[in-house]
């Protein structure tokens, strides 16, 4: 089983933000600023430093835009969630799974506070 | 965490949004934000910015949109910009992933952070291949950089430091002048510089002071203090404020004030071990009891004296009388008035004054200098000037020399160059890493050349001589060591730029194989240029040597080895009239030569090289031409115990007492200007005392400076004129320097209340007076020194890599019949050539060169073909050696290994 417990937060926020659907970076981008209230700000060198390298390690692929997206004259390019990406981002989200169990055990955090 | 899928949201387009921030953008000029964003983006490699570039572009744009307010929109910068020079950094040492992990080695295109490592690695390992070669440039550019930065600390002391006052570009030193005398820059009259202050309306405010020796007593050591006597508004006009209790206030100066003083810092600690208490405490001062109201700051410095203490001085400047010249002024100007308006203003005031006064005013006008002027005076800012001049040269001949090298390389490099761009890589590419060398080579040679400066620095200030005003301050700070970087990037483009530019030339080598005549061309060029520069270096070196050899062994018309001058000033209460004095001063030279040990006595009011200007006009009887002359007053044993030989009649003295007629003993130079064919003994004289008798003649000798001819002179009796302090100069049988505390003891033997003060050999005068002229010589000797061995190994280095460049054509040479010696003269000959073009561009440049170091070359004529001469005969036998060696190792090219080598 690979180890990906290295998983890195934005690694994991892009696969996360791909995971409902084809994207391109400056969508990623603000779907992920959205979803965590502004909490993760992916800067552009390392956003699309990020997409390179989930490409290669091919958790993530190009694909085509989805129909009648604009495309800034094809400039824009999509990316889609590969089946080991999938696979990474499904072990990761266990693993959060778990400790998040073990932490609301001990009462730690909101869903944790006695009712 | 709320992660709800939102399958139903607009994925792709998000055309609405677009469509805002397409908006928002033409409202807020965020296209200029896009172009700017898109410079940055050369910091990351070229293939990751093609591909990602318009995207990144963007998103960026999308953040940027987000921000609302200009700190947040600087945060979004400052955000984007560390983003991207670590992704840079990423990219450039991951490379790109698709080709695997360490691909750094392969050059890529583009700038950057982390193209910038990379080149830095690559230059170091570069450099480490030669190592000889690279030892060789860096230690001469870190001696090169090291000179330029030591001799910048000192001329950045004395001329681009502010000095420590508030706004002192305001601050002027004004004069009395009486051109018609030709007299310049001489001391003021305090009702005169009043009226200046008040009417010529260019003074924010003036300051009128005079230098007075000061006598502290009762207390358990009599001592001199050096004083000044100013007019209260002293300390404001310069803008410093005391460090401790208060400042002079108008009051002060009023008739009948009870007396005040305020001490200097160092004063404070010398004599009161810095003790607090002594405010409010009471000092005799010349016998007058002054109370310390305050004490100047550590770092106070007034111009170019050191004084212990000041006073306030008593009356109103406007009551002076007029007439007499024995104070200075200096004063701030209004903001915004320059010194030249200053200058015209204080004239045209002179002028009015030499009407309503016409009795004491007529022929005084005034005028203006800046303080900084005034403190360096013209031989330290000539010296500073010629130095960094010279220090320039060296530091051009340094980056020539390295370039040289790198030339010397860049030939043997051309086909790794060539295979590197066949292999993709762009010459942009090729001359950035090859600059990348010089700039690592520079940063060594640089961080070498500050140790070197900053001993060089100490060298120097520590040789500087005595007299530099203690407002200089010498420091390797950070405007020094910006300096040093400054140059040291200067000199990277200088050396390296070249160098890289033929390195990296089109691929067409790889075929050809390794040979540019191109760069030998060049390097020739830059050889003319080196043996110019050397030869120049060297004229001035010798020059101010000579000089330096002139002042110290010239005839100064006493002996100086053997005298020991000691300055006395008895008290006004104490000693209050002529003949008391006369009595004391008698008495005093009795005591001095009754020591065991000591030859001759004679006392002067200022002893040469003291100093003095003391000058007087003269008539010769007869005739009603004015003429200026030069005055001292002189005791019977003066003349003898300065060794200055008396070449007809008498002395003057105490037989010449203030009820006889008037006499004087006048110079050689005076009899030749003034009593031509004239027997000078017997002859008459009018001055402003009345008919003077000349009765003696003595030899003309140096008074002012070591670096003056002697003036036409006048020595006029003490005991007719009873100045207050004077020298007695006392000669010694054997080492003078051994007897300095006997003599002051004699000196209290006769009142123990008595003030002496700059006791020292005439030797150590005149070493001091020497000092400055020593060191500029000492310097330009070094740099002479220095580029002549620049200059050797560059044109050794070029003919051995131009012989190594033509081996092949030797080899044919000798093949068709050429024999060694010929070969020899062949390439002899044409390094020869090349020095022989720089030294003619030499002596042409050397000519004004020369004329441009008569000020502080005295004693030398700078034109004297026989220094020119020197300097040519030498540069050209370093450049016979440095030919002839290389010479005889293409003399041993073996013609058939040469041509097989092909």
């Amino acid at each position: 089983v690979p180890n990906y417990e290295l998983l890195r937060p934005h690694w994991f926020q892009i696969l996360l933000a791909l995971a409902a659907g084809p994207l391109h970076g400056t969508a990623i981008m603000e779907e992920v600023l959205e979803r965590t209230e502004g909490e993760m700000k992916l800067w552009p060198g390392t956003l699309y430093g990020s997409l390179r390298e989930l490409t290669h390690e091919a958790w993530i692929r190009e694909t085509d835009p989805p129909e009648d997206a604009p495309t800034e004259g094809g400039r824009r390019r999509f990316y889609e969630i590969t089946a080991e990406g999938h696979v990474a981002l499904a072990a990761e989200v266990d693993r959060l799974a778990s400790w998040v169990r073990v932490a609301r055990a001990r009462q730690v955090g909101r869903g944790g506070e006695p009712a | 965490v709320s992660s709800e899928p939102e399958p139903e949201r607009d994925r792709g387009g998000r055309k609405h949004a677009a469509h805002e921030r397409r908006e928002h953008e033409g409202r807020t000029g965020q296209h200029a934000a896009r172009r700017r964003y898109r410079r940055l983006l050369a910091l990351l490699p070229g293939e990751f910015r093609r591909r990602f570039g318009a995207e990144m572009e963007d998103t960026f744009v999308a953040h940027l949109s987000g921000a609302r307010g200009r700190a947040s929109r600087l945060r979004v910068w400052a955000a984007a910009l560390a983003d991207l020079v670590g992704a840079a950094a990423r990219q450039r040492w991951n490379g790109d992933p698709g080709r695997g992990r360490g691909a750094g080695n392969v050059i890529t295109e583009g700038g950057g952070m982390g193209s910038l490592i990379q080149d830095v690695r690559y230059a170091v390992r570069g450099l480490f291949r030669h190592p000889l070669t690279a030892a060789a440039a860096g230690v001469t550019l870190a001696l090169g950089i090291g000179a330029a930065t030591a001799i910048f600390s000192v001329v950045d002391g004395l001329m681009l430091r502010p000095l420590p006052y508030p706004e002192p570009d305001r601050l002027v030193v004004v004069w009395a002048e009486k051109p018609d005398q030709g007299w310049y820059e001489t001391d003021v009259n305090p009702a005169d510089a009043w009226d200046w202050r008040e009417r010529a309306g260019v003074f924010d405010d003036l300051a009128v002071y005079v230098d007075r020796p000061m006598a502290l007593s009762g207390a358990d050591r009599p001592d001199l203090l050096g004083g000044i006597e100013t007019t209260p508004n002293l300390f404001s006009v310069l803008g410093v404020d005391v460090a401790a209790g208060r400042a002079f206030t108008p009051g002060d100066a009023a008739e009948g004030a009870p007396g005040t003083a305020v001490l200097a810092h160092g004063f404070w600690q010398r004599r009161f071990g810095g003790d607090p208490e002594v405010l409010g405490r009471e000092l005799l001062l010349d016998e007058r009891p002054h109370t310390v109201i305050g004490i100047l700051p550590a770092d106070f410095a007034f111009l170019d004296e050191s004084p212990d203490v000041f006073t306030a001085s008593r009356g109103d400047p406007t009551e002076a009388a007029r007439g007499a010249h024995d104070h200075e002024a200096i004063a701030r100007l209004l903001p915004g008035v320059s010194a030249a308006a200053a200058n015209q203003a204080v004239r045209d005031v002179a002028r009015a004054l030499q009407r309503e006064h016409a009795d004491t005013n007529e022929g005084w006008l005034a005028s203006i200098e800046t303080v900084r002027r005034f403190l360096l005076g013209d031989i330290a800012l000539q010296a500073s000037l010629v130095l960094a001049a010279a220090v320039g040269l060296l530091l051009l001949m340094a980056c020539v020399n390295v370039a040289n090298l790198l030339l010397a390389r860049a030939g043997a490099r051309q086909t790794e160059m060539a295979v590197r761009g066949a292999l993709g890589a762009g010459r942009g590419v090729l001359v950035r890493q090859l600059l990348a060398e010089s700039a690592v080579l520079a940063a060594v040679g640089g961080l070498a050349g500050v140790v070197l400066a900053e001993w060089g620095r100490r060298v120097i200030v520590a040789g500087l001589p005595e007299n530099v005003p203690p407002v200089f301050e010498f420091a390797l700070d950070v405007r020094v060591l910006g300096f040093a970087l400054g140059v040291t990037a200067g000199s990277v483009l200088t050396f390296g730029l070249v160098p890289a530019l033929r390195t990296a030339r089109p691929a067409a080598t790889l075929r050809t194989g390794p040979r540019s005549r191109g760069s030998g061309r060049l390097a020739g060029a830059l050889v003319v240029v080196q043996t110019a520069l050397a030869l120049l270096l060297l004229v001035a070196g010798s020059v101010l040597t000579r000089s330096l050899v002139a002042l110290r062994s010239q005839d100064f018309g006493w002996r100086a080895e053997r005298v020991v001058y000691l300055r006395v000033t008895p008290s006004e209460t104490r000693y209050p009239a002529g003949a008391e004095l006369d009595a004391l001063y008698r008495e005093l030279e009795e005591r001095l030569a009754s020591v065991p040990g000591v030859e001759g006595v004679g006392a002067i009011q200022s002893a040469p090289l003291q100093g003095s200007n003391w000058g007087t006009t003269v008539r010769v009887a007869g005739t009603d031409e004015e003429r200026p002359a030069r005055v001292g007053y002189v005791s019977d044993g003066y003349f003898d115990a300065m060794g200055i030989a008396l070449l007809a009649g008498r002395t003057v003295g105490s037989r010449d007492g203030p009820d006889e007629a008037q006499v004087a003993v006048v110079n050689e130079r005076f009899a030749q200007l003034y009593l031509p064919g004239v027997e000078p003994v017997g002859a008459s004289v009018i001055d402003a005392s009345g008919a003077v008798q000349v009765v003696g003649l003595v030899r003309d000798h140096v008074e002012r400076g070591v670096n003056r001819a002697p003036e036409p002179a006048l020595y006029r009796s003490l005991t007719q004129h009873p100045i207050r302090t004077r020298t007695l100069a006392v000669r010694a049988e054997g080492d003078p320097s051994a007897l300095i505390e006997v003599l002051r003891q004699a000196v209290w033997s006769v009142d123990g209340d008595l003030p002496v003060w700059d006791v020292r050999t005439l030797a150590d005068v005149v070493e001091m007076r020497v000092g400055g002229f020593s060191l500029i010589a000492r310097l330009m000797g070094g740099f002479a020194m220095l580029s002549l061995v620049l200059g050797a190994v560059g044109i050794y280095g070029v003919t051995a890599h131009g012989v190594g460049q033509r081996r092949h054509e030797i080899g044919v040479r000798m093949a068709l019949g050429a024999d060694r010696a010929g070969v020899q003269r062949m390439v002899v000959r044409q390094s020869l050539t090349r020095a022989g073009l720089g030294l003619a561009v030499g002596i042409a440049l050397a000519i004004p060169l020369a004329g441009a170091l008569s000020g502080i070359a005295p004693g030398v004529d700078p034109r004297d073909p026989r220094l020119l001469g020197g300097a040519l005969a030498v540069l050209a036998a370093v450049a016979l050696l440095a030919s002839w060696l290389p010479a005889r190792r293409a003399s041993g090219v073996d013609p058939v290994r040469a041509l097989s080598a092909e």
